[in-house]
Order: structure tokens, then C-alpha cells, then sequence
């Protein structure tokens, strides 16, 4: 083995284990509003859109309820307009934190019913 | 028929495996006999795979809805471009793409390779063959001819290999195990008989199996399988130093081993194998009403394309992708045969021109794809670090790895075996990218909706049996391939080559790891989220590396060709170094002259003040570190680039003058110089894009003063221009993106309806049924003005249908009815007119019109972006919100205005022109007969720049009633009356109602400026003129 290699060898454990932490400290964790409350960070935050009727449009914010999986019902500030799907959705994922008091979605994801999954499909 | 050609080419998949890898065993005239075998039977098995895919075309062009995967995936007004797309929007489709493509290289494979090599590669891409081609089957392994079928493919292997056994007892060292195998045996057949006849529950889960009544045939299996694997293991290390000859007992056994794992774990009634894609919708909704009312039901229409598809790069795109995808199994094929046959230097060089090959078109595909995201996606940008597209990426840079190792070794002999491994994985990541997008793992992290069509289990399986052999005749050869420690000093061009495959390997390491989050969730019950910021993650690994590669490839191009010259690096190196950092610290003067920031700086500030919650010591101080460090990376990546390119260029130039070799080998340089513009235009269009939709019209300033908010999308009303950075936009209404029919006829007749297709202006095509009798040419005598329209059908009743259609009538009526039958998704899609004017340059004016589409399937706005595309900059512009159909109570403003020809007055900002009055009456006798007075009054609109006309009329007819004709200048919303007329002081009266809150005309938008993004696709075309170049010279080589 030459130096060279070994040096090279010691690089690539390094970066790796680099990797690893950055990756660590980077995740975000599929959480609850009190738990992003409590840490602050970017979480993901599955739930359901509640409240419907009382939902805010405009071109630069969509505002909405959202009830997450422990029952919590958060007002949600999305700084875009409303999502495709948004209405389909049986279940939206949140990417987003509080900023103070409100919670701001940087980032929605929507999860739509299988379009052919069920026998029950309108064939018509 | 389709089912057929599909049987067949499993069937012949099959054949053409067993012959050929059986033919690798004998020699001579033997040899020959079962490689003809092979070769034919690859041939119908290419020739059923075409079969297949012209009857599904065949299905889905003739509009067959009794067939679910037409009726899931076409529509009636799909044009037939489009069709090809739908062809593979499902996932049978893009599998028998997939298998399309290895039918056609195996085709070519079977045609050039020296017959040396011939049998086996072509034995390795049949039995990849065998296993895709059983995707398509959709047949349940319980059903009981399969089950026939099922039962000698396992029991055939098992025969063999027990006589194998019997035949060598005495040479072999596992003597004794006999019994063991023979309990196996039965505990199997016990499993099959039981299996076949319950339909338990869950077939993934152990504690179901066990708790069930034939628990103790399982447990018998267990102990069976544990023996027999036992025994297989001990013979392939028994054999394992005369390999070649034993690979089918091998084989064999694995396959024992598979099956059996099968067996057990799958409850067979409801096991399918594959998804066909001939499957009938009513088999597969058995249960909807419609099929109470009526077994012979077929709907009329299809549920359409999904419209984010319907373009055209999605015709080009997929079948790009795919034999990018395809093609990397012809140099693994090319490494198993090499191993098999222990010429473990030999493979490389034929299989390196297919190498270039696979890497290219996979580029080619993955670019592509970016593409068409930006062109048709609204997310701003080509690259979103989608698990699906670095499902395509990874094997991508694992590919260049391996293509790298490859090169080093012809020069050096060394690092074989990273080569043989590079070319594997990048096989074997090609199929872990199917399993992670077709299985529906990816779940929560992906935009992108995937169902799981049951493949899932038949794609771990196929990784885990390409996994496993590979691995077991990689561990078996291990010692075999011979393998030379690489000496070489740090300065020469094989150490930097070494260092540019370790980067690409961690690139591909990287990615792959966050991307296989949810992988590990599943298996290990984590709930780990990717990193919220997905985009800087990636960002801020990734430009360390293409930094690396920039800086290593160009000093390893140097090497490459200085060594001949006999230059010493720094001579050779100096000049594109020099050039580089004078360009590119110009660069980044002008850059901090305009005072651009690098646009993740802003994300690293947040990332400082995130770091407070740094859970650990290592942490806080990584973050502090990485601020640090990024803060410069992108002014590194922009000097690697420009040396990469002029290192590049450098060599290339001195390659050019001595003309007559320099073109030959100048592939290498050219593609390296594509990959250096690349990065540059990444480099610049995404670290420097700019939202410039940010309302900066004067009087709407207020309340947006606060910097935080982001504010990416301006709202915009019709003629009522607005300032954004850079330009003035007006927003001149909505148009229908569909006109006009051209190109009529009939497609289909029958007694009652009759089928036609058309095109509008935009040359998109529809289909649409007619009630046949309403449209027949009318006899003579009937009679010829009907109101209304629809003819009368006098001959329907009497059941009388013989006739011509009447072409004209059909065209008329669908012109004037085109917006009602148009199918909602088409009817939806409107193009939305946004005039910009720069602001610096009057004569820099263009007008842009971004599509939206309220799609009902999806129930959402669909907005397809428009660009302007300048030399070193796109304008991005998508529109992000479009009225709601159902608008507000229309409020209107009155103004009362009393005017004499000649006089001018102003509604809000319109300036009011009444030009004269026209006497009607004069004008038209059959006016005057009725009318004591008709007066027209000729009125200019002027607003901004345009001038409209609006002409409200006033009468008094003969009997003295008197009525009125209002006009409309639809564009101010502005209706004029025209109600009184006052002869003594010679004016006219008019009222004129202004729509306050015209809904309707209001759209939102999002633009955003790509600079230099042309440069990207400039390097690709130059990265790719390159591939081609090395290719042409390498399959010269070999």
C-alpha cells in the first residue's frame, strides 16, 4: 500500500462519516405541530385539511387549518397560491416551521386517492 | 392475441437462457447446435415482444375500451402523437419499452459480437429478458395450468441437479446430504399442496403463515430449504475452482433456492405474476354496477392522458430513458461473461464502445427529462432532485465511474476489479431505480404518484437474484481476477482519473442514500423525513464534487495527452489555469459590482442562525464550518468549470493541428469541454435565477414594504399594466388555446353513431361520436330550412339509416358547438396573454402566452409555463392562479353623459370620443319601412395605447315604441346605451355602465430569469458530439 492510497483511504472514511452527520443533522422528522413548536426546526407535519369553508386565497398566501395526527388543529401559512390537488388531497404532508407563533409551509405535498384504485371507479 | 405474444415471449425468453448458457458448456459442433437454438428462439422472443406492443398500440389506437389499460391511459381526443406517450404512461407499457429495447440490442449484440463473446452475452441479457418479460404475463400462479408450468420450471432445475448428484457422487466432498435434499423435496411438495388450495391472508406476513394450519409444512420446508441451501453452498465452494463448468449446476440450485423461497412465502392463489396489460376493465373492476346492468358494458370513452404528459417531449423522452437504462445491461452482460469464462481483461474491450454508448443515451434521457419539466412542470426548473430523477442519476454517475475505470485500466491493467464492480452496480441501481418508482415506496417524499401494481415483489425478487449471483461469482472469481496494484506517482493522469471515479462514487453514494430514506423506514420502522431543504442538501454536497471534477478532469486530460510531449505539468498546466481564474474573478467583479448575491447565500444565513439548534458539540461546529466553506463554494465551481473547459479547449487545439490523429481521439476532450458549459449554465441559472414577478407599480407599494414576505407571484389585471422588475407587463386577456376544426373525417360508422376525428389550429386532435341520422344528407324535396341544429329526421322513424353523412353540416355544426364538445380538459386550457416590455430597452418587447388549464380529473390549475428565450437568459413565466368559474355578483359603475358629435370626457382612465350619429334610415329602405328614427352613434374607446370602437344604436319604430341596442367594448368592460336624444340642444344621451370588479380578468403570475441556461443546453449537444466521437473511435477499436 502506498501513502498515497492510504491517505486517499482516510479521506473517503471522513467524508463519509461527514456525510453521515450532515445527513443526521439535516433530516427533518415526520412530527406533530406541538413537537415543531417545541423544537423550532423544519419538520414534516402529515394531517388533513379541516375547516375548509374559512380558508384564505390570494395570489401571494393561501392560509388553512390543519389537523395533524395527535387531533391539533394549526393555522397553516402557505406564501403561494393554493396547490394543485389541493381539494382531492386525503392527506397533505407539510414541509415548514414556526416562525414565532404561526406556522409557515415552505412546501406542500399532497396525497391523492389512486386514480384506478378502487372497484367503485365511474366507468361512465 | 396479445396475452399470446406475451406467453411466447416469456416462453422463448426462457429457451433462448437455458440454450445458450448451455452451449457455454460444450464445444464444437455441440456448441454450435444449442447457440442456434439460443439465437432463434431470442429472435421470436424480439419478434413477440413486437407483437405485443402492435397489438396494444393497435388497441389503443382503435379506441378499445373494453381493455382497462386503454381505457386508463387514452381518450378519444387524444392525438395520435399522444398516443405514443399513452403507450407508456403505464407501468406494463414502460416495462415492455424496457424489454423493447434489449430485444433490439440483443438483435444488434447478435450481429456484431464476435462469436467468442456472442452465446454468453446474449445467454445474460435472455435471462434479464425472461425475468421483464414476465411483468407483462398478469397470470396467477395459482391458477392451475400455470400451476403445471410453475411446477416443472422448478422441478426441472431440482431433477437436474439431483442427477448431477447421483452421476458425480463418488468426486464430490458432500457426500451424505442426499437425505437432506430428499426432505426438502417433500417439505416442498407438501407446501404446493396445501398452498394451492387456501387463500390465506397476508403473503408478507411470517406470523399469518405460521399461525395457519399447514404451519407444519412450513416448518418442514424450512428445515428442507436450511438443508438444501446448506448442501448448494458447500458445492459451490466444493467447485469453485473450475468454475465454468459448473455454472448451470449453479444456476440451477439458485433457482431451486428462489423458487422455494417463493413457495413459501407467496400465497399462490393470489400471487400474480406480472400486470398484463391486456387485461379487460371488467376484470379488472368485477364489481362496478355498471356490469350488473349490463355484462357487455364498454364505455364510450377513455379516462384520458394525464395532461402534464400531453407533450411532445414526453413522446421522445421515456424511449430515450429507457434504452439509456436498457443499454447498461450490454457491458454488465459483457463483465458476467467475462467472469464466466474467466477472460477477465478481455470483456473490456468490446464492451467499452457500449459503455460510451449506455452513458450517452442515459444523459441524453435524464436531460431530456429536466426538459420537459421545465418547459411543461411549473416548479421553475429542470431539476428538482425528485427521487425519480435521481433514480436515473445515480446509475448515471456510477456508469461514468465505471466507463472511467474502464479507461484506466487499457492504459494501466489496473483497477479491473473496480471496474467489473462499476459496471455491475450501475445495472443493478438501474433496476433498484424501477423497484423505488414503480413500488409506491417512495410514498411521502415524492411529487409524483405512484400506485403499486403488485410488481414490487417480482422487482426485489429480480434485484435479489442479480444481486446474489453476480455477488456469488464476483466472491467465487475473487481470487482469479488478476489484479495490479496501481503504482503510478501522484502527477500523472491515472491518479486524477482514480480521484474524478471516487468522486463520481460518492456523488452516487450520496445521492442514492437520501434517496433511499424510505427504503430504510420500511425496513427498519424509522420515520426519517428527507431534509426540508432538499434542494440546498443536495446543493451543498454536490457542488463539492462537481468542483472536484472539474478541477481533476482537467488536470487529467492534461496528463493524459502532455505525457507524450513531455511537458511537465506546471508548463502544461499554467495557461488554462491563468485564463480561467482571470475569467472568472471578471466575472465575479461584475457580480459584486451588480450586486448579485449568490442566491443560497441567503439559505446558509438562515442555516447559521438554524445551527442554535444544533443537537450536539459537532453539530453547532459543523454548521459553523460549512458556512465557512460555502460561502466560496460557487466561486470555486465557477473556476473549476472555466478550467475544465480550457484545459479542455487547450488540448483540443493542439489535438486539431496535428490533424490527422487529433480528430480521431479528440472525443474525450470535446465531452469533457459539453460537461464543463454544463456546469456553467447550472451553475448560473440556477445559483443565479431571480424571481422578478415582484409588483413594483407604484400606488400598490403600500403594505408590501416588508422584505421577509416572500412574494413571488403578482397579480395582474386585464390592460391594467403593472411594473415588475425589469419590465412592464399588461395582461391582454385570455384566449382559447383551441380554434377552428381543419382536417375532418370520419373514423368509425355504424347504424347509430358515427366517430370523427379533427384538428383545431394548434393541431391538436379530437375525437368526437355523432348520432348518425341527424347528420345524412337531406333527399331532395325535403324540406331545406329547419331551424335550430339539428336536421329534421324524417327517416329515422322508420328505422331507415341507409344515406351519406353530410360532411359540410358535420363541420358547420362542430365549429359552432366546438366549445360545448370539446372534452373538459381540452376545454379548459387557455392561454393567457402577457405583454412585457423591458424597461431599459423599448425596442425589447415581446409577448409570452403561459397555458393554464382548470383539469377536472385533478381538479386543479394545470399552468404550463411560457419562456422568452434570449442568447444568455430565459424569462420564465407560469401563470399561478386564473379566475374561479364561479365568480361574484358583477357590480357596475353608471356614468350619465350627455354629448355632442365632436366632444371627448373620460370614464376612469378611458377617454370617451363621440366621433358622429349615422342615420340608419337612410342607409337600408327595409330600415326605414319599419323605423320613424334609427340613429347609430359612432363612440371611440381610448385606453393606453389601443382605441376600441363601440356603436350603441336607438330606434323609434313606426308605432312609436322605441327600443335600443347596446354595445360592449369587452376589453375596458364597458357597455354603452345610447337611451335618449335631445334635438333643441343637439345632444345625445348615453349611459354607460363600467364593470367594477371584472374577476374574470384577473390572473395571477410567476416569472423568473434564467441566465446563461442555454449554456447548459449547449453543453449537453457538446457533450454528446463527444460521446459519439469517442464511440465511433472505440468500435473501431474493438
Amino acid at each position: 500500500m502506498k501513502i498515497s492510497r492510504i491517505i486517499l483511504l482516510v479521506a473517503a472514511a471522513i467524508l463519509m462519516v461527514v456525510f453521515g452527520v450532515s445527513l443526521s443533522e439535516n433530516l427533518s422528522t415526520y412530527s406533530t405541530f406541538s413537537m415543531a413548536k417545541e423544537s423550532g426546526k423544519t419538520v414534516h407535519i402529515a394531517g388533513e385539511w379541516v375547516d375548509r369553508e374559512n380558508a384564505v386565497e390570494t395570489e401571494n398566501l393561501f392560509q388553512f387549518s390543519v389537523k395533524d395526527s395527535l387531533g391539533v388543529v394549526e393555522l397553516v401559512h402557505f406564501n403561494d397560491p393554493k396547490p394543485n390537488n389541493f381539494e382531492q388531497a386525503e392527506r397533505i404532508v407539510l414541509v415548514g416551521g414556526y416562525d414565532k407563533e404561526t406556522f409557515v409551509a415552505d412546501k406542500i405535498i399532497t396525497k391523492c386517492p389512486s386514480k384506478y384504485g378502487e372497484s367503485d371507479v365511474n366507468l361512465e | 392475441m396479445g396475452n399470446f405474444f406475451a406467453s411466447l415471449a416469456f416462453a422463448s425468453a426462457f429457451v433462448s437462457m437455458v440454450s445458450l448458457f448451455l452451449a457455454e458448456r460444450e464445444q464444437g459442433k455441440e456448441k454450435k447446435s444449442w447457440e442456434r437454438l439460443g439465437f432463434a428462439s431470442f429472435g421470436i422472443h424480439a419478434l413477440s415482444i413486437v407483437g405485443i406492443i402492435g397489438t396494444l398500440f393497435y388497441l389503443i389506437y382503435t379506441h378499445q375500451y373494453q381493455f382497462h389499460y386503454v381505457w386508463s391511459h387514452s381518450s378519444n381526443e387524444l392525438p395520435v402523437h399522444y398516443m405514443i406517450s399513452c403507450f407508456w404512461e403505464g407501468q406494463e407499457g414502460s416495462f415492455l419499452l424496457w424489454c423493447f429495447w434489449h430485444a433490439v440490442l440483443g438483435v444488434i449484440l447478435m450481429r456484431t459480437v464476435k462469436s467468442e463473446w456472442r452465446g454468453l452475452v446474449l445467454g445474460v441479457l435472455a435471462s434479464i429478458e425472461v425475468v421483464l418479460s414476465s411483468m407483462v404475463l398478469g397470470i396467477y400462479v395459482g391458477e392451475s395450468w400455470v400451476y403445471g408450468i410453475y411446477l416443472t420450471l422448478g422441478l426441472i432445475p431440482a431433477a437436474y441437479f439431483a442427477f448431477r448428484y447421483i452421476k458425480q457422487r463418488d468426486q464430490l466432498p458432500w457426500k451424505g446430504s442426499f437425505p437432506l435434499a430428499g426432505i426438502f423435496v417433500t417439505a416442498m411438495m407438501l407446501v404446493l399442496l396445501f398452498r394451492g388450495q387456501d387463500g390465506m391472508g397476508d403473503p408478507w406476513s411470517w406470523a399469518d403463515t405460521i399461525s395457519s394450519f399447514d404451519g407444519f409444512a412450513f416448518g418442514l420446508a424450512i428445515i428442507g430449504l436450511l438443508g438444501f441451501a446448506f448442501l448448494y453452498l458447500r458445492y459451490a465452494v466444493a467447485v469453485s475452482n473450475n468454475i465454468s463448468k459448473h455454472i448451470p449446476d449453479l444456476l440451477a440450485g439458485a433457482s431451486v433456492l428462489g423458487i422455494a423461497y417463493a413457495v413459501m412465502n407467496f400465497d399462490l392463489s393470489t400471487w400474480k405474476v406480472g400486470s398484463s396489460p391486456f387485461l379487460l376493465l371488467k376484470e379488472a373492476f368485477p364489481d362496478n354496477p355498471v356490469y350488473a346492468n349490463d355484462p357487455d358494458f364498454i364505455p364510450t370513452n377513455g379516462s384520458g392522458l394525464n395532461s402534464l404528459l400531453q407533450n411532445y417531449w414526453m413522446v421522445i423522452h421515456p424511449p430515450t430513458l429507457f434504452l439509456g437504462f436498457a443499454s447498461t445491461v450490454v457491458p454488465f452482460a459483457f463483465v458476467i461473461a467475462g467472469l464466466i469464462k474467466g477472460k477477465y481483461r478481455e470483456w473490456i474491450r468490446p464492451a467499452t464502445p457500449w459503455m460510451l454508448f449506455s452513458v450517452m443515451i442515459l444523459g441524453i434521457g435524464i436531460i431530456m427529462g429536466g426538459y420537459w419539466a421545465y418547459e411543461t412542470l411549473n416548479f421553475g426548473g429542470y431539476w428538482n432532485w425528485d427521487p425519480v430523477e435521481n433514480g436515473s442519476l445515480v446509475p448515471w454517475l456510477c456508469g461514468i465511474a465505471g466507463l472511467h475505470g474502464m479507461l484506466i485500466h487499457k492504459k494501466t491493467k489496473s483497477y479491473l476489479k473496480l471496474s467489473m464492480i462499476l459496471v455491475i452496480s450501475t445495472f443493478w441501481l438501474v433496476l433498484y431505480s424501477t423497484f423505488l418508482t414503480r413500488s409506491g415506496i417512495l410514498g411521502d417524499t415524492s411529487v409524483h404518484t405512484f400506485t403499486d401494481l403488485g410488481l414490487s415483489g417480482q422487482l426485489i425478487l429480480l434485484m435479489a437474484i442479480y444481486g446474489t449471483v453476480t455477488l456469488i461469482l464476483m466472491v467465487l472469481r475473487w481470487k482469479a481476477i488478476p489484479s495490479k496494484i496501481d503504482d503510478s506517482k501522484i502527477w500523472t493522469a491515472e491518479f486524477f482519473l482514480f480521484m474524478g471515479i471516487l468522486i463520481f462514487i460518492f456523488a452516487g453514494l450520496i445521492i442514492a442514500i437520501s434517496t433511499s430514506l424510505p427504503v430504510f423506514n420500511k425496513i427498519f420502522g424509522t420515520s426519517m423525513a428527507p431534509p426540508a431543504e432538499v434542494q440546498l442538501f443536495y446543493y451543498k454536497w454536490n457542488v463539492w464534487f462537481a468542483v472536484g471534477f472539474g478541477i481533476f478532469s482537467g488536470i487529467a486530460q492534461f496528463l493524459w495527452w502532455s505525457k507524450a510531449k513531455k511537458k511537465t505539468p506546471a508548463q502544461a498546466l499554467y495557461r488554462p489555469f491563468l485564463l480561467a481564474m482571470l475569467l472568472g474573478s471578471t466575472i465575479l467583479v461584475l457580480l459584486i459590482t451588480a450586486r448579485k448575491d449568490f442566491a443560497f447565500d441567503k439559505d446558509f444565513a438562515s442555516l447559521i442562525a438554524d445551527s442554535e439548534f444544533a443537537s450536539n458539540f459537532l453539530g453547532k461546529a459543523l454548521a459553523y464550518i460549512e458556512f465557512g466553506v460555502m460561502s466560496i463554494a460557487d466561486e470555486l465551481l465557477l473556476f473549476s468549470a472555466l478550467f475544465v473547459i480550457f484545459a479542455n479547449g487547450d488540448i483540443l487545439f493542439s489535438l486539431l493541428k496535428k490533424n490527422t490523429t487529433g480528430l480521431k481521439v479528440m472525443g474525450g476532450t470535446v465531452t469533457h469541454i459539453g460537461f464543463g458549459l454544463m456546469l456553467l449554465g447550472i451553475l448560473f441559472s440556477s445559483g443565479y435565477d431571480e424571481v422578478i414577478s415582484i409588483n413594483l407599480t407604484p400606488e400598490e407599494m403600500q403594505g408590501f414594504s416588508s422584505d421577509e414576505e416572500k412574494i413571488d407571484n403578482v397579480g395582474i389585471l386585464k390592460n391594467k399594466p403593472r411594473l415588475i422588475k425589469g419590465y412592464e407587463v399588461t395582461y391582454t386577456g385570455p384566449k382559447e388555446a383551441v380554434a377552428p376544426i381543419r382536417k375532418l373525417h370520419v373514423i368509425e360508422e355504424t347504424p347509430e353513431f358515427f366517430k370523427v376525428r379533427f384538428r383545431d389550429s394548434t393541431n391538436d386532435e379530437f375525437g368526437f361520436v355523432l348520432p348518425r341520422p341527424v347528420f345524412l344528407v337531406k333527399e331532395e324535396g325535403e324540406s331545406e330550412k329547419s331551424e335550430g341544429d339539428i336536421h329534421p329526421t324524417s327517416n329515422a322513424s322508420d328505422g331507415e339509416l341507409e344515406g351519406e353523412i353530410d360532411m359540410q353540416y358535420v363541420e358547420d355544426f362542430l365549429n359552432k358547438n366546438l366549445p360545448f364538445i370539446k372534452p373538459p380538459h381540452i376545454n379548459n386550457r387557455m392561454l393567457y396573454g402577457l405583454e412585457f416590455r423591458s424597461l431599459k430597452d423599448s425596442s425589447d418587447h415581446f409577448k409570452l402566452y403561459p397555458e393554464a388549464e382548470i383539469n377536472e380529473q385533478m381538479n386543479g390549475l394545470i399552468a404550463h409555463p411560457a419562456r422568452k428565450v434570449y442568447l444568455d437568459r430565459d424569462i420564465y413565466v407560469h401563470v399561478s392562479q386564473v379566475p374561479a368559474n364561479e365568480g361574484e355578483e358583477p357590480k357596475y359603475k353608471f356614468h350619465e353623459l350627455a354629448l355632442k358629435p365632436g366632444d371627448t370626457t373620460f370614464v376612469g382612465n378611458t377617454k370617451i370620443y363621440f366621433h358622429n350619429i349615422a342615420n340608419l334610415n337612410q342607409r337600408a329602405e327595409e330600415v326605414d319601412k319599419n323605423f320613424e328614427v334609427a340613429l347609430a352613434a359612432h363612440l371611440l374607446a381610448i385606453a393606453g395605447q389601443d382605441t376600441f370602437f363601440a356603436n350603441p344604436m336607438y330606434f323609434i319604430a313606426r308605432d312609436n315604441t322605441f327600443s335600443m341596442k347596446e354595445a360592449t367594448i369587452e376589453e375596458l368592460y364597458l357597455d354603452f346605451v345610447f337611451y335618449k336624444v335631445d334635438p333643441q340642444k343637439g345632444l345625445f344621451h348615453f349611459q354607460i355602465r363600467e364593470l367594477e370588479n371584472p374577476t374574470s380578468d384577473y390572473i395571477a403570475f410567476k416569472a423568473i430569469k434564467k441566465p446563461y441556461i442555454n449554456l447548459l443546453w449547449l453543453g449537453t449537444f457538446i457533450l454528446t458530439f463527444g460521446f459519439l466521437l469517442a464511440i465511433y473511435r472505440r468500435s473501431k477499436e474493438s
